[in-house]
């Protein structure tokens, strides 16, 4: 019944290819502050004083404090979960990641972002089973319209039943 | 995150083969997980399964033995760790890929490796080095593996 949920997950998903859509929001932030590029920072154990404080940014020649490239994570969810819906029964887990940076984030800017699916295929693995493969291109714009980043996400999708019986 | 870089470690003098300093962070507990789901607040944490980082049921329930980390984690810190501790202030990756192949669970030590792969000068003068890199916890094989590529400036503009 599970491996089934899982197939017409990915068939709605196959459905959706290279439709753009606005992917929903990660944490609801677009907007870089101080307040939150301090704290995405320590999230990454970042303490280095060019991330904190901006008289030591503005010493190193930086604009604003350093924001961490991955604060693009904060703006937009990076798989499409909502967009596809996803059955209660399967578990997802994050395969792979794929980023390109364009450009500095500085505090002021104000990002937003497009998304894609672009890949859905089903391969099977020892450990969980039959899994779903999801790879969906999210693009990521400051308020000049200048594409900062993009983030290949690939997301897996499998049977919590059927993976718990191969323990 | 402790990194053990030589005194005098210089990115710019690195060649083709050349191993990285190694940083490791760890042992890994939940609030290592969580520091990283909850900043910027929630919510964000309870959705997509992120449950299974921090409920050891929530884990059991997904089919895994304890809670473990998150792999964009482990990426954003790759980042932080090229652009901070390999290189300096002015250094940026330009292009990072991870593939999530193992489970990192708590207790675990994390340890971040790189070898540099290729090396150029950009007609801007800077350096372009490519870095194959990957994760693992000081025995078995991999539990990360990728490719990044970081640009240093020249000297004069490295600070």
């Amino acid at each position: 019944m599970s491996v089934t949920a899982l197939r017409e997950t990915l068939e709605r998903a196959r459905s959706l290819i290279d439709q753009r859509y606005t992917p929903g929001e990660s944490k609801g932030i677009s907007e870089i502050t101080e307040f939150f590029a301090r704290d995405w920072s320590r999230g990454l154990e970042q303490f280095a004083d060019h991330y904190h404080d901006s008289e030591a940014a503005s010493a190193l020649g930086l604009r604003t404090l350093r924001v961490p490239p991955s604060f693009i994570q904060l703006v937009a969810r990076g798989p499409s979960y909502d967009v596809i819906g996803i059955p209660e029964e399967l578990v997802t887990l994050h395969g792979e990641s794929e980023y390109e940076f364009f450009a500095d984030l500085e505090v002021g800017d104000t990002l937003t972002a497009e998304a894609r699916i672009i890949e859905v295929t089903e391969k099977r693995s020892d450990r969980l089973g039959v899994m779903g493969v999801v790879v969906t291109l999210n693009e990521y714009r400051n308020q000049h319209g200048t594409v900062v980043a993009t983030h290949r996400w690939t997301s897996l999708m499998y049977s919590a039943a059927e993976a718990i019986s191969r323990l | 995150m402790h990194v053990d870089t030589e005194d005098g470690f210089d990115l710019r003098l690195t060649g083709v083969g050349d191993e990285l300093p190694i940083a490791s962070l760890g042992p890994l507990r939940i609030e290592h997980f969580c520091r990283y789901m909850f900043a910027c607040g929630v919510p964000g944490p309870e959705r997509d399964g992120g449950d299974v980082h921090y409920d050891m049921w929530a884990a059991a329930r997904a089919g895994f033995n304890d809670v473990f980390d998150m792999g964009a984690w482990r990426t954003a810190l790759f980042v932080e760790l090229a652009e901070n501790q390999w290189g300096g202030p002015h250094t940026r990756v330009t292009r990072i890929r991870n593939r999530y192949g193992g489970m990192v669970y708590r207790d675990d030590t994390l340890r971040f490796c790189g070898r540099v792969t290729a090396k150029e000068t950009a007609p801007d003068g800077s350096l372009v080095i490519d870095v194959d890199i990957w994760n693992d916890t000081g025995s078995g094989p991999p539990v990360t593996t990728g490719e990044m590529t970081i640009r240093v400036p020249r000297r004069a503009e490295s600070g």
